[in-house]
């Protein structure tokens, strides 16, 4: 008997069209790793507005999506209650889950059209958004944004994004680069998902204020959307001795890299985004997000009328805290609703669309906004937040 | 330099997860021709029956990592049982099996989700995680150390149990032929039990390696190692220890490297480019023909 290290006696030229077959079946199924119910105008009789609601509801991204899900249904019930259309017209939500893919996006926002919606409310990823996009265009529907990042989508009369961008001008990134500017740090590297658009995006808009501030980035370690293993990334960061590392990473991913790094003895400041601010953050990275400063568009504590009332109500209805996925649902949702009340015919979705063009500034969730371009624009200073120990989030602004 | 060295240690410890898996995976493909899309399921249920008793019964951790081990053999053999047997015993041909791993694949997926949800859970390793050791610039994690010595261990463990054991000895003669097997005295139906019981628990212990160096766990883990498990198994040849051990390190290096020296966007390009070429110019992996050992 010959002794060999195979351990297999099965000729591989047998197995190779299994093998074939099997890495087709493995890549195609991994890849997959994602109306007015009555027409009328404004006055007259009560009618019922139909918006569709596309979310992830299980999935990858489910935990996010459902966040969206009750901070809309919030927003919805609140109006409903205060009669906010008038002459006792109604909004009804219409919710399908994308399950986190995007063939599922696509079959789901066809339903939520077939079946007449005014408009349709969703992207909480950039790649869902950018399947639902061309075709509630197509069909001449307003689309709502959630948490898509991608500075390409909202569109003045096809798509809305009511939470500001964290690299728009103004808001989370150059309010935090100002306060990072302050504390004397040098040099940074930022941690990006480089596969992701919109964190792309967000990546350099942190190197361009960085920049503005006297910060230089020395370079970026990038990981996929994905990934989990974070060792060497976190080794590249840590051989460029940055005073400041940023990270601009998905949900989880970011919670991950600040781990790596801390554990891989980065002593240096990190910095990041209001992902970085749940509970959730902190049962996966612990004590080491202590001292990570978080750039957020909303935070519960804000001493904001708009913010406290949207808390008290999501307590009350929820019995928790908010999360800032919890105020992105609230916030696209107000501004839907804004756009219904001003429309000229409710549950038309061209009159909704020039209705919501039409609105510039709006008190919200993250205090005062202005729209342009359909886009939500921070108005004001933000509440930015840094991990005490213990898993306290506490105001930064100094 | 240092940096290189360093990133060569991840790249090693990388590779040394991919290689157990790899192994695991080969093993059961080579010897009964089930291509196992469960396989990194199993993984993931091995961390998450760890993650339940360590975080809900306070199990002490190493008793927590064995009970997983435990149950991604179970796994294995409930697989074997409830589908593989039948299908062998009604000529289910090659695809039977692979589908029917599709499906308890599927199934063990959405039952994860069930379980854990979709937000990663933290995944302590305890002194497995916090132990480092630091040689100038250069730091060398507990788990990387560990990870590497276990992919050595297993494969040789493999080598001589297949080589120099009566065991082995059964185990490629029920791959050969199951029916000659059968006419010398063995019993098939328990060779295959333990050869997907032992494919189990090695792609588990690649599971749990990885949960403990990344500190977290999602359904999604297993699925992580069997893209680049599969490809590691073609590279080095199905079957393969020496073939699947150095693949496995060579796609860890590679994944370090080059996301490193080239960027983490052409990563998988990479890796799955190479992938390709292998399966064109080398369909038998690294080490040539997978030769055919009669008992």
């Amino acid at each position: 008997m010959k002794k060999t290290s195979s351990f297999g006696a099965r000729s591989l030229r047998r197995a190779r069209v299994p093998l074939i077959v099997g890495g087709v079946v493995l890549a195609l199924a991994l890849a997959g790793c994602s109306g007015a119910a009555s027409s009328g105008g404004s006055t007259g009789s009560a009618v019922t507005v139909k918006v569709g609601l596309a979310v992830p509801l299980t999935g990858s991204l489910s935990a996010v999506g459902i966040q969206h899900q009750d901070g809309v249904n919030l927003a919805v019930k609140e109006a409903n209650a205060a009669n906010a259309l008038g002459n006792g017209s109604t909004i009804e939500i219409e919710a399908q889950d994308t399950k986190a893919d995007q063939a599922e996006t696509i079959a789901v926002t066809q339903k939520l059209l077939s079946d007449g919606v005014t408009a349709v409310i969703g992207g909480t990823s950039t790649p869902e958004a950018s399947v639902i996009k061309p075709r509630t265009a197509k069909e001449g529907v307003p689309f709502f944004l959630l948490a898509s990042l991608d500075p390409t989508l909202n569109q003045p009369g096809v798509a809305y994004r009511a939470a500001p961008l964290p690299s728009s001008p103004g808001s989370a990134d150059e309010q935090a680069s100002q306060l990072l500017g302050k504390m004397k740090l040098k040099t940074a590297y930022i941690g990006n998902t480089v596969n992701n658009d919109g964190q792309k995006a967000d990546a350099a808009a942190w190197t361009t204020y960085l920049g503005q501030n006297g910060i230089n980035v020395l370079g970026t370690a990038g990981v996929n959307s994905g990934d989990t293993n974070f060792a060497s990334q976190a080794a590249q960061v840590i051989s460029a001795k940055p005073d400041l590392t940023v990270v601009s990473m998905l949900p989880g991913q970011d919670a991950g890299f600040v781990k790596a790094l801390r554990d891989g003895g980065y002593t240096g400041t990190i910095a990041s985004y209001a992902s970085l601010s749940t509970p959730a953050s902190f049962a996966l990275a612990g004590e080491t997000l202590t001292g990570t400063y978080v750039a957020t568009i909303f935070q519960a504590q804000a001493q904001v009328t708009q913010t406290q009332d949207f808390v008290k109500a999501f307590e009350a209805e929820y019995n928790r805290e908010p999360t800032y996925s919890n105020a992105i649902g609230f916030a696209t949702a107000q501004l839907l609703i804004q756009g219904l009340k001003n429309s000229s015919s409710t549950a038309d979705p061209a009159a909704l669309a020039k209705a919501t063009d039409a609105i510039t500034s709006a008190d919200t969730v993250y205090g005062p906004v202005k729209y342009e371009n359909a886009q939500g624009y921070v108005n004001g200073e933000l509440p930015m937040s840094v991990w005490k120990t213990g898993g306290v989030l506490a105001p930064w602004r100094s | 330099v240092d940096l290189f060295i360093q990133q060569c240690i991840n790249g090693l410890s990388l590779g040394a997860v991919y290689a157990i898996f790899a192994i695991g995976f080969g093993l059961l493909f080579s010897t009964t021709g089930v291509l196992n899309f469960a396989q990194g399921l199993f993984a993931t249920w091995a961390c998450i029956v760890a993650y339940f008793l360590v975080e809900f019964v306070a199990l002490p951790l190493p008793l927590a990592i064995i009970a997983g081990l435990i149950v991604a053999g179970l796994m294995g053999l409930g697989f074997e049982v409830a589908a593989l047997t039948p299908l062998r015993n009604r000529g289910g041909g090659v695809l039977g099996p692979m589908v029917a791993s599709i499906a308890i694949w599927i199934a063990l997926l959405a039952l994860a989700e069930m379980a854990i949800g979709q937000d990663a859970r933290p995944m302590h390793g305890g002194v497995l995680e916090s132990t480092r050791f630091t040689v100038g610039a250069i730091t060398i994690r507990l788990l990387d150390i560990i990870a590497i010595v276990l992919a050595f261990a297993i494969a040789i463990a493999l080598q001589l149990v297949m080589t120099r054991t009566r065991l082995g000895l059964a185990i490629r003669a029920v791959s050969w032929s199951e029916r000659s097997a059968r006419v010398a005295g063995i019993d098939a139906k328990w060779i295959f039990r333990l050869i997907i019981i032992l494919s189990a628990v090695i792609t588990a212990v690649a599971g749990m390696l990885d949960g403990f160096m990344t500190g977290s766990l999602t359904p999604q883990l297993g699925d992580g190692l069997l893209i680049i498990g599969f490809a590691a198994a073609v590279v080095g040849g199905v079957g393969d220890l020496r073939g699947s051990l150095i693949a496995g390190f060579a796609f860890g290096l590679l994944e370090v490297l080059s996301a490193q020296y080239i960027g983490a966007s052409y990563r998988d390009a990479i890796v799955f480019g190479l992938l390709l070429v292998f399966l064109v110019v080398r369909p038998n992996g690294i080490f040539g023909r997978v030769q055919g050992v009669r008992a």
